[in-house]
């Protein structure tokens, strides 16, 4: 019987055009307007080409070779191809010419008078049309400065701490003064040791995830979008549920229901399942749409992708019968699915990436399920696993069975 | 024991009281009619019976099973035809059936008999495969007719089951209605349509204000205006005395007065009419029709409540 009227349910709403546009190619076609025209938005890097920069180094010290080194051909490798040049004038030249976007200028002395405390003074030279590769240089090279600064100050503060132990022990023979290490032998130890990886730069990067696989730090825009719509329709399949079920109370046909003989249990449960049937077929159909059409990747767990589908389909299915049983009619019960699914998907961060919001709405926005479906989806599409969802299909799943919970309460109040 | 015997049965809506200490007894077998005007209280009755709400107070027996007490087995005695066509508009008329039959714990081949023989009842067998949305109204009420007798229950509860339609749909749903009759099947049919229940019940019980106000077979209900005949009279130029003048004419018992009709009831119409056709011309109205009608439910309703059934 409940599996009957759960068919029953599904089959009357994939035979609704109207519905099944909303459902379907309305979240396509937005996942792909919002997607394309948005997506720069989450990927820094992509809107910036792989350019060639020259390097003319006039310096004789360590630093400017490490710069080169481990700033521009190790941490720039992703955005630069780094070429030496001796000859200022034709690194101009090639400049002039276009055979490079960028030259940049390591002037004499600059490894003195970064140890000194004066201005450095690097000079980056870029075509008109390409100033933003000036930036990304100035941002590698102010970055690496920073870190080798402190490296500086740490390494000469530790030095200086030793030299006046040394001396106040009075053994200030020359095999004791051996022992004070030079600051900058401390300096690049540090660095080696440490590493240059603390020197951020923007775009994306890979890191390795604990469990050794390749994990990504962003999603693109089209992957964000895909979610946050495809979380926001499957709401939006929800209250065509729901709606129906309004419907069937209006036209008497639950009144009919209620006369066979078949429960109020065992109605509850069939048109809830219905809800489900109908969210899960729904989203894995966007799912399936946008990974082969759009080439939306949704991460390598094929389990956990049904896992937290199952689970928002579940929290949305028990969303939509709680604003069915607050409804009288269909379009109060449309009235009142515009308002939480609206809501949750603004407060949720499905419009806006969350961190253009206020603080406080990045608070409440833990209270919305779309925020729990859309980080379950970004941790798979990140590279995680099945387990690193678990904990939002939990809180998926306590969430669905909190609005069932009330859904059920307000239906057997209103069948009694 | 009647097979349906209920007892003081009321129920209320805040403070207005929908059904008021009503009790009524039907046999196995009968056509009863429960006649009414909207709003009468015809349909709360029905949805208390067929165990849609429950009563505030009194008792209802079917078949010997207590409703408070045994719902479920009561369920199973009876079909409900709704006033709204409860079907599901995107699904075929054979879908529907179906998905009736199933709810009615059917299965297999004996569903599938009874939804062919539901579709035949209906006169619908050809447009099986078509949704309910492409159907006439009549139609419509045709499935939703079959869809209550799918597992052929001992007694079937037809809310107002032809508001609405064409005649050819009216007069089939009738038949249908006498064919079942016929066959042994206890039918409970409410109705504002006088003629409908005149046609088919063996007993009438008539309702206002969710009271029944009187109850017999038809016979019986008409003894109780006597003789009495009624004269309706379309008019117009009309000037609000017509009433009270009418009224003070020898033989007149009362007159009802609506838009552009006038309903006189009368001992003898052959003795009154010709004065009242001069009281109107005195009054300068225009007069369209005339019609005498015999002793009927109508007058009946308007002896008792002192208002047409249709007001």
């Amino acid at each position: 019987m409940i599996f009957r009227i759960a068919i029953k349910d599904l089959k009357i709403v994939f035979r609704d055009k109207k519905a099944l546009a909303i459902m379907l190619i309305m979240p396509a076609v937005i996942m792909f307007i919002l997607g394309s025209a948005l997506g720069p938005m989450f990927e820094g890097s992509n809107p910036i080409e792989r350019f060639t920069v020259v390097v003319v180094n006039k310096d004789e010290g360590i630093l400017s070779q490490v710069l080169i080194q481990d700033g521009f051909r190790k941490h720039g490798a992703d955005m630069l191809n780094t070429f030496l040049e001796s000859d200022e004038e034709k690194a101009n030249e090639m400049l002039r010419s276009k055979k490079v976007s960028t030259i940049v200028i390591i002037p004499e002395g600059f490894t003195r008078k970064f140890f000194e405390g004066y201005d450095t003074n690097i000079r980056i030279k870029t075509q008109a049309d390409r100033q933003y590769n000036a930036s990304v240089i100035k941002s590698i090279t102010e970055a690496f400065c920073r870190q080798f600064y402190l490296y500086w100050a740490a390494a000469s503060s530790g030095v200086e701490v030793i030299t006046e132990i040394i001396n106040e022990e009075s053994h200030s023979d020359e095999n004791t003064k051996a022992l004070i290490p030079d600051i900058t032998t401390v300096m690049f130890d540090m660095q080696q040791k440490t590493g240059a990886a603390d020197i951020e730069f923007y775009g994306e990067k890979d890191v390795e995830s604990e469990d050794g696989n390749k994990k990504r730090e962003t999603v693109s825009g089209m992957q964000y979008y895909s979610v946050a719509m495809l979380v926001m329709f499957v709401l939006f399949g929800a209250s065509t549920g729901t709606k129906l079920m309004v419907e069937e109370r209006q036209s008497n046909t639950l009144g009919r229901l209620l006369t066979t003989g078949v429960g109020k249990v065992k109605i509850i449960t069939g048109k809830f399942l219905g809800l489900l049937f109908i969210t899960f077929t729904q989203a894995m159909i966007l799912i399936v749409f946008t990974r082969f059409v759009y080439g939306v990747d949704w991460g390598r767990s094929v389990l956990g992708v049904v896992t937290i589908t199952l689970c928002i389909a579940f929290s949305g299915s028990g969303l939509g019968m709680m604003i069915g049983s607050m409804a009288k009619t269909s379009s109060a019960a449309e009235g009142l699915s515009q308002l939480f699914i609206q809501t949750f998907t603004v407060i949720g961060g499905g419009m806006m990436p969350l961190y253009m919001m206020p603080g406080f709405l990045r608070v409440l926005s833990r209270g919305t399920l779309n925020w729990w479906a859309a980080n379950g989806y970004y941790d798979l599409m990140l590279g995680s696993n099945y387990t690193a969802i678990l904990p939002c299909c939990g809180v998926l799943i306590l969430m669905g069975v909190l609005y069932l919970g009330v859904g059920v309460a307000r239906f057997r109040t209103q069948a009694s | 024991m009647a097979f349906i015997d209920i007892k003081n049965l009321c129920k209320s809506f805040g403070s207005k009281k929908a059904v008021d200490n009503v009790s009524l007894e039907i046999e196995e077998g009968e056509v009863f009619g429960l006649l009414g005007p909207n709003g009468a209280g015809k349909s709360t009755l029905i949805s208390m019976l067929s165990t849609l709400i429950k009563p505030d107070a009194g008792e209802i027996t079917v078949g010997g099973y207590d409703l408070s007490e045994k719902p479920s087995e009561i369920k199973k005695f009876f079909g409900l035809v709704p006033q709204e066509i409860a079907l599901y508009p995107t699904l075929t008329a054979k879908e529907n059936l179906f998905f009736w039959g199933r709810m009615y714990g059917l299965g297999g081949r004996l569903l599938k008999e009874r939804v062919e023989e539901g579709l035949e009842l209906a006169g619908l067998s050809d447009r099986a495969k078509d949704r309910i949305e492409s159907f006439s109204g009549g139609m419509k009420r045709r499935i939703n007719v079959a869809a209550a007798l799918l597992h052929h229950p001992r007694a079937i509860i037809m809310d107002e089951p032809t508001v609405g339609i064409d005649p050819q749909s009216r007069n089939h749903i009738l038949e249908t209605v006498q064919r079942l009759n016929k066959e042994g099947m206890t039918v409970i049919y409410t109705s504002h349509y006088m003629e409908e229940v005149e046609l088919l019940c063996t007993r009438i019980a008539i309702m206002d204000g969710g009271k029944v106000i009187a109850a017999g077979s038809k016979e019986e209900l008409q003894k109780l205006v006597g003789e009495t005949e009624t004269i309706n009279i379309r008019i117009s130029n009309m000037s609000g005395k017509e009433k009270s003048l009418i009224e003070k004419i020898e033989g007149v018992e009362s007159v009802t007065v609506g838009e552009d009709k006038i309903t006189i009831a009368v001992k003898d119409a052959d003795s009154v009419l010709a004065s009242v056709i001069s009281q109107f011309d005195a009054l300068k109205c225009k007069i369209h029709s005339i019609n005498i009608d015999e002793p009927n439910l109508e007058r009946v309703f308007l002896h008792l409540t002192g208002k047409a059934l249709r007001d």
